[in-house]
């Protein structure tokens, strides 16, 4: 086989070979539309994560299971989730900890995650530590 | 007209008006030409025997040879360019490093699917034009003399020269950086691959324009 066809057939090879390992790491066109909803998530939950850092003790143990509108957050972020319409959870721990927590589509993905101190990806939850006063 | 063209247009001159070969090249050599220059202007004429001197052929260069070789390049460069993307890419998701950010890993999900697509495009796009190219070559071997398919080889020849050396500056600085991870081995070799693929495309063409 001459050297240029055996160059032409290795890049058709090395390509293909690429494109097929994307496809299975990255997913098809539905794995893209769920990483976008959970990026909105994330973004979102980074907001409400940092409005509920700010409120004092007692505003933060006035809020229940999950935010409602009106309530304070509720308006300086995103509070229901861009697929199903459900509000985010949110549960304290201890304190000073707050956790918010939202149902992930795809749960092994890596990536940006809109600067939440701590996000556990198997659980879907961001943890934050209230400022203290 | 380029002073090449000058000189062998005074050899065809001075053969048609019965000098020889050796006679035309004292003669070009005592006015201050360069033996390499003499050289090549009486190499464009034939020994034939003739009542008039025969020229051998010439690079030709057309419309329709610029656009299938820059269409070639363009293709051959971009497949490549975006197998390295797609490689790279994937070698960080695969093994990533602990000291890289999260919005070089978030950034792979889209380079992974970009260089898919161009690749999707671009590959078959490099095979349809490679066939074309032979096949215009197979119909028509005069094709073999074209200038572009020679400086478009050397061109691509000489990037990869340029890449190759890039790679192997890279791989000492991330050497001597303390980066020099499996993640960057495989990268580097990755770049190493590419540029055989590019030399093993390549340097039969410029061999082969060479010789017509």
């Amino acid at each position: 086989m001459p050297r240029e066809r055996l160059a032409t057939a290795l890049i058709i090879g090395l390509a293909t070979g690429f494109v097929i390992l994307g496809a299975l790491t990255v997913g098809g066109p539905e794995e893209a539309r769920k990483a976008k909803r959970d990026d909105i998530r994330l973004r979102h939950m980074a907001e409400i994560g940092a409005c509920l850092q700010q409120l004092s003790p007692s505003a933060l143990s006035a809020i229940g299971d999950t935010l409602d509108a009106g309530e304070t957050c509720a308006e300086a972020a995103e509070i229901l989730d861009p697929l199903t319409a459900k509000p985010y959870r949110v549960a304290l721990s201890g304190a000073t900890g707050i956790r918010i927590c939202a149902e992930f589509e795809s749960k092994e993905r890596q990536g940006y995650t809109f600067g939440i101190p701590e996000f556990d990806r198997a659980t879907g939850c961001a943890s934050y530590q209230r400022a203290s006063n | 007209m380029k002073p090449a063209d000058h000189l062998a247009e005074f050899v065809g001159e001075a053969l048609s008006k019965g000098k020889t070969n050796s006679e035309i090249s004292a003669v070009l050599l005592k006015a201050g030409w360069l033996e390499t220059e003499v050289g090549r202007a009486t190499a464009s004429w034939s020994d034939e025997s003739f009542p008039l001197p025969v020229p051998k052929p010439r690079a030709i260069v057309s419309a329709r040879d610029a656009f299938l070789y820059a269409a070639l390049f363009t293709a051959l460069a971009y497949s490549l360019w975006h197998i390295n993307r797609l490689g790279f890419a994937l070698i960080t998701l695969w093994l990533p490093d602990n000291v890289q950010s999260e919005w070089v890993i978030a950034g792979s999900y889209g380079a992974v699917r970009w260089a898919m697509a161009t690749l999707i495009v671009s590959v078959p796009l490099f095979v349809w034009l490679n066939h074309k190219v032979t096949k215009a070559i197979d119909m028509d071997p005069a094709m073999k003399r074209s200038a572009l398919r020679k400086w478009f080889s050397y061109i691509t020849l000489f990037l990869a020269l340029f890449v190759l050396a890039a790679d192997g500056v890279a791989t000492i600085y991330a050497f001597l950086s303390g980066d020099l991870t499996i993640q960057f081995a495989l990268k580097a070799t990755l770049v190493l691959i590419t540029v055989g693929l590019v030399y093993l495309y390549y340097k039969n063409e410029a061999e082969a324009a060479d010789a017509a």
